[in-house]
Parts: structure tokens; C-alpha cells; sequence
């Protein structure tokens, strides 16, 4: 069974503005499963639902974020749940300990005013709640050195590092309670290649000796060729494609997937780089069947009428494009008008 | 004309850091000197290490910083003694900033559309709502974006990338001479990111608009600029034609930076551990050239004193090896 099966996940912001409701279609019909001990790696478009869609795999809804249809289910050491059925308390027994989170964006889970000791403190109280003082300093400090960060940060406020040191502390926090599953949202950008360097060794060291399953959320494609197993990528609130990391830098076969590879620049190659035409979609309004199709080079009818349903294109391999099949996905429709009744 | 856009002499901003540890001065820029010709509009990329100083050169740039010692003199004018508010005005809409975090940029409690439509008023470039509408949406229309899509919305309401986006077309309002870009596309996507740098290259090419492109991205700096200016604790270590610095790199920190970029290729994977630095706030303080100790070709002198600036091969590096005369020219990592 594998750690973590989504089902026909949709989570929509619900807003009104000048009393018009508008719904930001950011997470819409997605399903897949992540396997025990695999780092997938998810790209796609700026504000295409990435970060949305970490946020309800943690359970971190706050309206005008709501869930409107499918299951997030987790599988492992003999528990097996449905994380979105959870109440709050049973929520705050997982997140963290089991299900832990890398930000976008370090700061905001270092307190500013708090030293870091105090906040690694905190972290281990709620959850640790029989433990001796001195035995959490003790497994905090031993963490901090297997990581490679010298014991000076426990004294220091979240001002005081460099980005990058910052970046690993925010990871050495996520990790401390050696969880099942980590969401990174993006925890490489921002630094130097040569600390991105380090920090993804960091993750990676930390995936080995730990056994954890990870989800990565990177614009840097490079970052995912160097750590995921697999690649998802998203485009405008779906998945469009799901790939073995190989397959998809060499055989991308979603049309979008292809313009991501394709945009990429190399250092010594100055030959131009398209993006893919037209603008990103809105996701309060998006365009009709694909959701790709007004700046698809291949688009045809079907493309504007229907959704194209996420089909295995082969055992490894899955695409949402009429391109490699006629089928057409079922239940959007319905989700849309569950939202008005 | 031989005025120069843009001159930069002997930067140095030195910050007061409390807490006991790391001590409490920090130069976080030392003694930077270039010049932005202007006749010939250019991309001039600042790439280098996270916290080395390349967003405090921008701010003092952008006068938002004051330097402890130095000047900007942008067409003549020396910009830190500027004084009238007007003349500061005049600079502004000159010189425009596009910042790292669209996060901290935009106010929480603030809708977006409100710092173009202010942006717009402060400088009085129309009279009309209407008129002021137009030229909104024509800059936003230049990155991607519609009017009716962020109007009325709050920063948490848009995504990263699309704040970053209204941020560049924010600063493309006042139609300005130097775009002071910092890290402009570190939240945006792979084909977004084309999309932007492309379109410095065409305000470069057809609004003659020099643009300073702070990265870490150096596969697109590489693609982009024209010149670029390696930095390193506080220090420009070398700076010159993108394609030598980037294809034939002299200084050891630029070597091993280069050699960092990942591939974005599963084949090209990092194969071997690097070590990072571990308190990185002491090397400010070193006496001696600020990577000695994570250099392969450390020698006695590199500890001891700090590294003369070398013309060598189309470039200005900063190290003992190109010091003398006879050293190889060449050093592989
Ligand atoms: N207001 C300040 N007070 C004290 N120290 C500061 C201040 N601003 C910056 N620094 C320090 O100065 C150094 C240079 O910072 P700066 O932000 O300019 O680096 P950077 O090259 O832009 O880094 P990054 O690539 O991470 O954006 C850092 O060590 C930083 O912590
Ligand atoms: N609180 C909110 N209210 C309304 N809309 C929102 C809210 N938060 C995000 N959105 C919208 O939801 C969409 C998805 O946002 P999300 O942050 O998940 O994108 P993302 O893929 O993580 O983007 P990026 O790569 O830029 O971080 C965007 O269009 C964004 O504008
Ligand atoms: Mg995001
Ligand atoms: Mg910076």
C-alpha cells in the first residue's frame, strides 16, 4: 500500500469580492499515490496550486482554503487514515511527528524573537510531552551536529544567520522528530548553488538514515534531476503529468511538461529559450476542457470541449492530454456544482 | 557622451551586529568600484554567495541605505548628498527596484493594485484615472498579468510568482533608465523565469533600459548579462565579460561556484560532498582574502593580507595566485 494515496483531491478558495463569489480553482481533481521511501519532485507554473496542495496533504486549511471533495490517505507503521476525517487533536498528533512541513520561505516558522534553542524547545515539548529536559537538549544538540551545523545557531535569533544556515535550520527543525513523510515547499531557493548544494545533501542524508518519504516543491528543475525519483508537474490546479525523473527530462509528454524542459538555459548555450506562449491561466476563471489549450501548440476541439482525463500512458508514466488518448475525465462537473448547493 | 550612467567608487557599508557571538561589526560590502556606461544599455549580473553583500550594494544603490564610505554617482550626481525631495524624485524615476521577496514587499493588509496605482500618482505621470489605468495595464500586460486579475486582491490572494510579477510591473511604470533587480525570478517557474529575463533583454534592446540582475540562478545570468560580478563575503572577486568569467573562471571561488551549478540533466548529478563554510559570519572579519580556508590553493600570504585586484585575461580578479607575474593561468578544480 502506498504512504500516501490522494483521491480525486479538489480544494478551492472561496472569496467574495464586491459580494461576487470567486473561487480559486488551486487544487482540482487530483489523484496520486507516493510509495514508502520515494522523493517525488513537484514542479509547474508560478501560483498553479503547488503550495495549495502541500497545504491540504498537512491539513493546514484555513478558509478561504476549503476542501470540497476526495480523501488524503496515509498508510504506515499499522495506521492507516483518511487525514482530512481527523479531528483536531488527533491532527496535532501526526503533523510534525509523522507528517512534517518545510515552508516556502524560511522565516516564517522561526520565531524572530525567540532563539532557536527555544523554538527547537517548543517543537519537542508538544510532542515529547514524558521526556527529561536534559534528554531533549541532548537528542536537539545531537541533531543539530549530525547535520553539520555548528551548536552555535541553538543560541542564535533567526536574524543572526546567514540565509542559508537558516534554510538548514528550519530543515533540522522539520526533521528532528525523525517524521514519515516531509513536505518542502521551495527549501532551496533563494541561495547560493553552493549552500543549495549543501542542503540538499542535507535532505538527502536525512532520507537516508531516516527512511522518510519526501515531496519536493522546486521551480528549479535542476534541484529535481539531483533528488526526486520521480517528477509530478502541475499545471493550473491539476496534474498533468507524473514521470520517472529520466523519463521526463528526456520524454516529457505533456505539452507543458515539454516547454518547462525545453525553457531551461545551460551555462555556455546562449541560444534562446522559448517559454511556453500566452499567459497563465487565472484560476478564478480557467479556460474551459485543458485547462492548456490556449497556448498549446497542438490544441484541437476536444481540447476546448472536454477534460482530458490523467491516463497511464504506461506503467510508469502518467499524462492528462488528448494527445495520447481520447478519454475524458469525469467529476469535474459535479464538484463545480456541489459548491453552490 | 562619455558621462556615465551609473559609477560606483570604493563602496563600503559596515553594519553594527549585536550579540555575543559573532562579534559586533560587519563589513558586509568592502570597497566595491564599476561603472554602468549607459550608451550602450547593458545587463550586468551579481551573482555569488547568500549574504555576501549583493542586496546591500542594491539598497545603497537605490538610496535606501546609507554607505559608511563611498559614493553613487549616477550621471554626475553624487546620489547620497541629495537632498531636495524633487531631485530625489527625478533619481527615483530613474532608477527603479524590483526586490527579492515579494513576501516582505507587499504589505499583508494592502491590496496589490494599489502600489501600481500609487506608484503611478507619486511620480504624477497622469492626470486621469483613465489615463493612469492604461499605463497600469500596459505594464502588467509586459509580464503576464491583466488588471482584472489582481484588482482588489491581497498579496496572500496571489501566489509568489505572480507578486514578483506585479513587482516588475510595478517598477516598469515610471519607464526607468536602471532596473535595480534583485533576485527577481527566485519564485518564479523555469518557463516564467525565461520569460522575464527575455523581457529585460527587450527593454535592454528597445527602451535602451540597463538592468543590474541580482541571481543565484546563474544558468540565466549566464544567458542574460552582459558582464557579471562575482561576489564573496563582502568582496567582488571577480568581474567581467559574462562568457570568460562563467566559461573560464580564474578566481578559485568562482571556479567552485560554477562547478556547483546544477545540472538540470539526471545525468549531471553532484557526485561527490562539498563542505560548507560552518560560521560563516567570521570570515567577514578575516584580515587575509576571505576564502582561504575553503581554498584548494591557500598559501601563507592568502591568511595574512588582503588580495590585491588583478587585470588578467578581460577581467578583474581579486587573488594572490594572479598576483605575480608567471603563475598559471589556468587552475582546476
Ligand atoms: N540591516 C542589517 N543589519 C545588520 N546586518 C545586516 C543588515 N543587512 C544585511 N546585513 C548583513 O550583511 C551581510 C550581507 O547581506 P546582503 O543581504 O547584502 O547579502 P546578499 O548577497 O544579498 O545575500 P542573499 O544572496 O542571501 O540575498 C549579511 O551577512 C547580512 O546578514
Ligand atoms: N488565501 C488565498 N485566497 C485566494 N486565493 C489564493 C489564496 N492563496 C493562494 N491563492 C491563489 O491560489 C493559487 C495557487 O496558489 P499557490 O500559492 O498554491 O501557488 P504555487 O503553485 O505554490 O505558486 P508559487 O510557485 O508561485 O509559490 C494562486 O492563483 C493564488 O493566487
Ligand atoms: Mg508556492
Ligand atoms: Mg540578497
Amino acid at each position: 500500500m502506498p504512504l500516501l494515496e490522494v483521491k480525486e483531491l479538489s480544494a478551492y478558495y472561496i472569496t467574495h469580492v464586491y459580494g461576487v463569489e470567486r473561487d480559486v480553482k488551486a487544487v482540482d481533481n487530483i489523484t496520486f499515490s507516493l510509495e514508502e521511501n520515494e522523493i517525488m519532485g513537484l514542479a509547474g507554473e508560478s501560483g498553479c496550486g503547488k503550495s495549495t496542495l502541500l497545504k491540504v496533504l498537512l491539513s493546514m486549511i484555513k478558509p478561504p482554503l476549503r476542501v470540497l471533495a476526495g480523501e488524503v490517505n496515509y498508510s504506515y507503521d499499522n495506521k492507516h487514515f483518511n487525514l482530512l476525517t481527523l479531528d483536531k487533536k488527533q491532527l496535532r498528533e501526526v503533523q510534525w511527528e509523522d507528517i512534517s512541513y518545510i515552508p516556502q520561505g524560511s522565516m516564517s516558522t522561526l520565531n524572530p524573537v525567540r532563539k532557536i534553542r527555544k523554538t527547537f524547545e517548543d517543537v519537542i515539548k508538544a510532542h515529547k510531552t514524558a521526556e527529561e529536559k536534559e534528554e531533549y537538549e541532548k537528542l536537539m544538540e545531537e541533531h543539530i551536529k549530525y547535520l553539520g551545523l555548528p551548536l552555535e545557531v541553538l543560541d542564535s535569533y533567526p536574524h543572526q544567520l546567514s540565509g542559508g544556515m537558516r534554510q538548514r535550520t528550519t530543515i533540522a527543525l522539520a526533521t528532528i522528530l525523525k517524521p514519515k513523510i516531509i513536505f518542502a515547499d521551495e527549501p532551496t531557493t533563494a541561495l547560493d548553488v553552493i549552500v543549495q548544494r549543501g542542503v540538499i545533501q542535507m535532505l538527502k542524508k536525512l532520507h537516508k538514515e531516516q527512511e522518510n518519504t519526501m515531496l519536493i516543491v522546486t521551480h528549479d528543475m535542476a534541484v529535481h534531476a539531483n533528488v526526486a525519483d520521480r517528477i509530478a508537474v502541475m499545471y493550473a490546479g491539476k496534474l498533468v503529468e507524473i514521470a520517472k525523473k529520466e523519463t521526463l527530462f528526456t520524454n516529457p509528454k505533456h505539452p507543458y511538461s515539454q516547454f518547462l524542459i525545453r525553457s531551461l538555459p545551460k551555462i555556455g548555450d546562449k541560444r534562446q529559450r522559448i517559454s511556453a506562449p500566452g499567459n497563465p491561466p487565472s484560476l478564478a476563471n480557467p479556460p474551459s476542457g485543458c485547462r492548456f489549450h490556449p497556448r498549446c501548440p497542438y490544441a484541437k476541439d476536444i481540447c476546448r470541449e472536454h477534460i482530458p482525463k490523467f491516463i497511464n500512458y504506461d506503467k510508469s508514466h502518467q499524462v492528462a492530454c488528448f494527445l495520447y488518448s481520447d478519454e475524458i475525465e469525469e467529476g469535474e462537473k459535479i464538484v463545480s456544482e456541489s459548491i453552490r448547493s | 557622451m562619455s558621462q556615465n550612467l551609473l559609477e560606483v567608487k570604493n563602496l563600503v557599508k559596515v553594519f553594527n551586529i549585536g550579540g555575543r557571538i559573532f562579534g559586533s561589526k560587519l563589513k558586509a560590502v568592502n570597497n566595491i568600484s564599476f561603472n554602468i556606461k549607459g550608451d550602450n544599455p547593458e545587463i550586468l549580473a551579481f551573482a555569488g554567495e547568500t549574504g555576501s553583500g549583493k542586496t546591500t550594494v542594491a539598497r545603497m544603490i537605490l538610496g535606501l541605505e546609507t554607505p559608511t564610505s563611498g559614493e553613487v554617482i549616477y550621471k554626475g550626481n553624487n546620489i547620497t548628498h541629495i537632498k531636495k525631495r524633487n531631485e530625489l524624485m527625478e533619481y527615483m524615476k530613474e532608477v527603479q527596484p524590483i526586490f527579492q521577496n515579494p513576501f516582505e514587499t507587499f504589505n499583508p493588509l494592502k491590496k496589490v493594485d494599489s502600489y501600481l496605482y500609487e506608484t503611478a500618482r507619486n511620480y504624477n505621470l497622469a492626470n486621469t484615472k483613465n489615463e493612469i489605468s492604461k499605463i497600469i495595464e500596459n505594464s502588467l500586460k509586459s509580464v503576464g498579468l491583466t488588471l482584472a486579475e489582481i484588482e482588489g486582491r491581497y498579496p496572500n490572494e496571489l501566489s509568489g510568482g505572480q507578486l514578483q510579477r506585479v513587482s516588475v510591473a510595478r517598477a516598469l511604470i515610471t519607464k526607468p533608465a536602471l532596473l535595480i533587480a534583485d533576485e527577481p525570478v527566485s519564485m518564479v517557474d523555469a518557463s516564467l523565469r525565461m520569460s522575464i529575463v527575455n523581457l529585460f533583454n527587450e527593454l535592454k534592446v528597445k527602451y535602451n533600459v540597463n538592468v543590474l540582475y541580482i541571481t543565484h540562478d546563474l544558468a540565466t545570468a549566464y544567458y542574460i548579462s552582459d558582464r557579471i560580478a562575482i561576489m564573496l563575503r563582502g568582496d567582488v572577486v571577480e568581474f567581467g565579460d559574462v562568457d570568460k568569467v562563467m566559461l573560464l573562471p580564474l578566481h578559485p571561488y568562482t571556479q567552485m561556484l560554477i562547478e556547483s551549478v546544477p545540472q538540470p540533466d539526471p545525468e549531471g548529478t553532484w557526485k561527490e560532498e562539498i563542505k560548507l563554510s560552518s560560521l560563516e559570519v567570521k570570515e567577514f572579519s578575516r584580515l587575509g582574502c576571505k576564502f582561504c580556508e575553503r581554498c584548494p590553493y591557500s598559501m601563507k600570504v592568502c591568511k595574512e593580507v588582503e588580495p590585491p585586484i588583478v587585470f588578467k585575461e578581460g577581467r578583474e580578479v581579486k587573488c594572490h595566485l594572479y598576483a605575480k607575474e608567471g603563475v598559471t593561468t589556468k587552475v582546476k578544480i
